[in-house]
C-alpha cells in the first residue's frame, strides 16, 4: 500500500489500490480538486458549478450558509452516520481495511488545505471546512462499500457525493428543504 | 531560562544532512523530539478528537471539531515526514505520552482537552519554534496558528461552558483532573534527554520550566477566564513514566 505524507491531488492508480469503489472515489476527488482550484488570475474566481436538480434549495451567500449550520436537521446528520458506519462495518468485514484507511487517508491529504481558511482564527470557516471533511469522509466510505451491501440503496450518499464532486456543498435539510452552495461561496469568494 | 554548555546556540542546522554531519547525539535527539510529535498527534486524533466529533451537541460543534481532528491528524504526518527525511521512523517505539489514557465521555470533556492538552503543546511548540534544526522550527512555526486556534476554541467554549450552573462542575471536575494528567507531559525534572536536547539548541527550556509555564497558563485559564479554583500541583515531577 503507498505510503503518502503530502498530496495535492489523488495519487496515480489510486482506483486500482482501492480495489471496489475506489473509481468513484478517484473521480470524486479529482472533481472536488478541480472546484477548489485556487484561480489563475486574482480577482477572478472559478465560475458557479453547473445548477443541480431542482429540488436543491441553492443559498449563493457565505452568511446565508453558515447561518444554515446551526439549523441543519439532526435526523438527517443522525442518518449519515449511521450510513457511514454501516458502510464502515462492512468494508472491515470484508476485509478491506486497508483500503478503507487508504481512501480516508488520501481524501484527507487532498481535501484538509485545500480547505485552508485564509484567516487561521475563522472559526466560521474551519467549521464549513470540517462540514465538508465530515462529508467528504462519509460519501468515500459509501463509495467503497457501495455494491457490497444495502446501506445506501435509495442512493443518498451516491447523491451527495454527485454535489461534491461537481462544486456543491450539501449544507443539508433545513425546514424540509434541502440547501446547498457552491465551495466559492461557502469559502467567502465572489462569484463570476 | 536556564544557562546552558549549548553548543548549537543561535546555530542553525538547515537538514538532514547537516544534522548528519553533527553525529549521532544530534539526530537521536532531534529524531526523540520528532517521533514523540509523531505518536502524540496521532494519538490526540484518534483518542480525544476523532471520538469526539459524534459528541458535539449541535452541527456546527460538529464541524468545528472534525476541522480539528483532521488538523491534529496533518500534524501527525508532517512531523511523521519530518521523521522519514531524517531516518529516525521509529514512532510508535514507544507508547502515546499517559495523558492519553484520560477518557473523554462528553462535550465538556473534549472541549478541556482542547483548552488544556493543547495548551501544553502550544508551550512545547513555542520552545521549539527556536530549535536549533530549521525543518523542525520552521513546522513548528507553521503549526501554531492551528495549535492556537485550537486552544481558543477550548477557552471560549470552557467560557460558555462554565458559566452555565448545570455544566460548572463538570467544566471544573475535567480540567483539574487534566491538568494534573498533563504534568507529566513535559518529563521528568531530572531528564538527561532534556540536558542533552538543550545543549544541542533543540530546546531552550528545562522541562521544570516548560511545565511551571503550562501551570501559570492554567492558573490564568481557571481563576481569570473560568472563575474556578487550581489544583495544588507540583512543578517537579520524577515519575517514571510520561
Amino acid at each position: 500500500m503507498a505510503r503518502h505524507f503530502e498530496l495535492s491531488e489523488p495519487p496515480a492508480g489510486l482506483a486500482g489500490e482501492l480495489g471496489r469503489g475506489g473509481d468513484r472515489v478517484e473521480r470524486l476527488l479529482h472533481g472536488f480538486c478541480e472546484a477548489t482550484r485556487p484561480s489563475a488570475a486574482p480577482g477572478f474566481t472559478s465560475p458557479a458549478p453547473a445548477r443541480p436538480a431542482t429540488r436543491f434549495t441553492v443559498v449563493l451567500d457565505r452568511g446565508t450558509a453558515a447561518a444554515t449550520m446551526d439549523l441543519v436537521d439532526p435526523g438527517w446528520l443522525a442518518d449519515l452516520d449511521r450510513r457511514r458506519a454501516a458502510a464502515r462495518s462492512r468494508l472491515l468485514e470484508a476485509g478491506r481495511e486497508d483500503q478503507l484507511e487508504l481512501a480516508e487517508h488520501v481524501a484527507m491529504l487532498v481535501a484538509t488545505p485545500r480547505l485552508d481558511p485564509a484567516d487561521p482564527q475563522d472559526a466560521e470557516a474551519r467549521a464549513v471546512s470540517g462540514a465538508l471533511l465530515w462529508l467528504i469522509g462519509t460519501v468515500v466510505a459509501g463509495a467503497l462499500a457501495g455494491g457490497d451491501g444495502g446501506e445506501d440503496e435509495d442512493g443518498t450518499l451516491a447523491e451527495l457525493a454527485d454535489l461534491l464532486e461537481s462544486g456543491w456543498w450539501p449544507i443539508g435539510r433545513v425546514n424540509g428543504r434541502f440547501l446547498i452552495t457552491p465551495y466559492t461561496a461557502a469559502r467567502g469568494e465572489p462569484r463570476d | 531560562m536556564s544557562d546552558t554548555l549549548g553548543v548549537l546556540m543561535n546555530q542553525v542546522v538547515s537538514g538532514p544532512a547537516e544534522a548528519r554531519a553533527l553525529g549521532d547525539e544530534y539526530i537521536t535527539a532531534v529524531g526523540k523530539i520528532v517521533n514523540s510529535h509523531v505518536r502524540n498527534e496521532a494519538a490526540g486524533a484518534a483518542i480525544f478528537d476523532e471520538p469526539s466529533i459524534a459528541l458535539a451537541p449541535t452541527p456546527r460543534e460538529k464541524w468545528l471539531a472534525c476541522r480539528m481532528a483532521m488538523e491534529e491528524y496533518g500534524h501527525h504526518l508532517k512531523f511523521n515526514k519530518l521523521a522519514a527525511d531524517l531516518g529516525v521512523e521509529d514512532p510508535y517505539a514507544r507508547s502515546p505520552l499517559s495523558v492519553f489514557e484520560y477518557e473523554v465521555g462528553s462535550w465538556t470533556e473534549y472541549v478541556m482537552t482542547k483548552a488544556i492538552v493543547d495548551l501544553a503543546e502550544v508551550v512545547l511548540m513555542e520552545d521549539l519554534s527556536h530549535c536549533s534544526y530549521l525543518p523542525l522550527r520552521k513546522l513548528c512555526r507553521s503549526l501554531m496558528p492551528e495549535e492556537r486556534f485550537h486552544v481558543g476554541f477550548g477557552t471560549t467554549t470552557a467560557r460558555q461552558l462554565a458559566a452555565d450552573p448545570a455544566k460548572r462542575d463538570d467544566v471544573r471536575r475535567a480540567a483539574h483532573e487534566l491538568i494534573t494528567t498533563t504534568l507529566p507531559f513535559f518529563g521528568r525534572s531530572d531528564s538527561r534527554n532534556n540536558e542533552v536536547f538543550r545543549r544541542w539548541g533543540i530546546k531552550r527550556m528545562t522541562n521544570d520550566e516548560c511545565r511551571a509555564e503550562f501551570v501559570r497558563r492554567t492558573r490564568a485559564l481557571l481563576e481569570d477566564e473560568l472563575g474556578l479554583d487550581h489544583p495544588e500541583v507540583d512543578v517537579r515531577w520524577h515519575g517514571t513514566s510520561s
